[in-house]
């Protein structure tokens, strides 16, 4: 729970600081009325609050790895970058805790980076996250801007809300992201949870370097979060 | 000040359309205004809201139309660059029933060659509803929503906040301890 409730804090600050440096960067959108913004970041302080409270109702499935992201040695990971492509998500698959469990959110560690020295960031594009059944059946589908969810100085692990996806044993999370939003990834011994999703078929997230014969797997940051 | 269009593209078959609004548009002093520029960056995450009531149990909303303007004023120098907008519909209780985003681009005033508020009008996969339900929509600052200036604050027009999943009046600051509430002009097709 304390672990849980220094997220939301930190996702708060967060929240305010991507409000901010959106201010600063997009002036032509923007009148004078600071006292208003004032008011409203107030207002967000405390509306936060509550929504947390109702949050922590939530169970939230950590897929490969139970420790605290902030402890981890995570690197960003782009499918973009690594193979060229903009149709290759990442996976994860989870296990519903019970038949029918309610999918309502999913939490992904990415990076839209703004850089704080000449204020700027990358202009708006979009990623993508699917929710598939055991079958890799799709059961949802939704792209937004990245910079809605992951515009920041360091990589952040945001919380995108669905429409609520019964889900039934094991199930998938699947994010797109298109060199948006490069998504964080753990170095680990051996594959887990974890793939890379391409026209319709997994593979488990590793990579195999011929020449020394070396594999590396590694995880994805991605939660899911639900209710019985 | 800008105008209103009179182009409309409702729909027109046997779908029942469901207004936030009473009387004739053109009757009604329109405003168009992005929550972005009202109130600040946090407007991003805020959406311009209108409660409706389904007819019946399980009505299937099929489109959602508003009226609005992108800032193209006939001159290439005000055609708009590409943002992305938003819309959700949520039930009586706020939950989410169902979440878009898309380019305005193909949506709004300047993709019609319009340069006054035009209407936006979003198709939507059949989404059941029933009782009171809420349409959500994030101008993001891409575009300017129309709005009726109102005497007393609305009781169907909203502003939705995302963080606490909350409703706040829909009322626009106009100058220091003043607001002056208004009415979201939407229209909701289904069957």
């Amino acid at each position: 729970m304390l672990y849980y409730l220094g997220w939301e804090i930190i996702n708060l600050f967060i929240k305010i600081f991507i409000c901010i440096i959106i201010t600063k960067t997009i002036g032509d959108h923007m009148n004078k009325m600071l006292l208003a913004v004032c008011l409203c970041c107030a207002a967000l302080f405390a509306v936060n609050s509550s929504a947390w409270a109702a949050d922590s109702d939530l169970t939230v499935l950590t897929g490969d790895s139970t420790k605290n992201y902030s402890e981890m040695n995570y690197t960003l990971f782009s499918a973009v970058a690594a193979f060229g492509v903009l149709d290759l998500g990442e996976a994860v698959k989870f296990t519903a805790p019970v038949p029918g469990w309610k999918l309502q959110k999913v939490r992904i560690l990415a990076f839209s980076e703004f850089n704080e020295t000449n204020e700027t960031y990358m202009p708006d594009r979009n990623i993508m996250i699917e929710i598939r059944d055991k079958d890799l059946k799709l059961l949802y589908k939704f792209a937004d801007t990245q910079n809605m969810y992951f515009l920041a100085t360091q990589p952040i692990f945001a919380e995108i809300e669905i429409p609520e996806v019964k889900v039934t044993g094991d199930f998938y999370v699947i994010y797109y992201d298109r060199a948006a939003a490069p998504i964080g990834k753990v170095d680990v011994d051996e594959p887990g949870n974890s793939f890379l999703f391409q026209n319709g078929a997994l593979e488990s997230a590793k990579f195999a370097f011929e020449d020394t014969n070396e594999t590396i797997a590694f995880n994805w940051m991605i939660e899911a979060l639900g209710t019985k | 000040m800008v105008g209103i269009s009179a182009a409309s593209n409702e729909k027109s078959s046997n779908d029942e359309i469901l207004y936030s609004y009473e009387g004739n548009l053109t009757d009604k002093n329109i405003l168009p205004v992005d929550l972005v520029s009202f109130i600040g960056s946090p407007a991003l995450f805020f959406a311009e809201t209108v409660k409706l009531n389904a007819p019946k149990s399980d009505w299937k909303v099929n489109a959602v139309q508003l009226y609005a303007w992108d800032g193209f004023n006939g001159t290439s120098e005000s055609a708009p660059s590409e943002r992305i907008i938003g819309l959700e519909i949520r039930d009586k209780d706020l939950k989410l029933l169902y979440k878009f985003a898309d380019s305005q681009l193909p949506y709004s005033n300047y993709a019609h060659n319009a340069t006054l508020m035009y209407p936006l009008t979003i198709d939507v996969p059949q989404i059941p509803v029933s009782g009171e339900f809420y349409i959500c929509f994030y101008d993001r600052g891409a575009v300017a929503v129309a709005a009726e200036p109102i005497n007393e604050t609305s009781k169907n027009s909203f502003i939705y906040v995302a963080e606490g999943n909350r409703l706040i009046n829909s009322t626009l600051p106009t100058g220091e301890n003043l607001v002056t509430p208004v009415n979201w002009i939407m229209a909701v097709s289904g069957n």
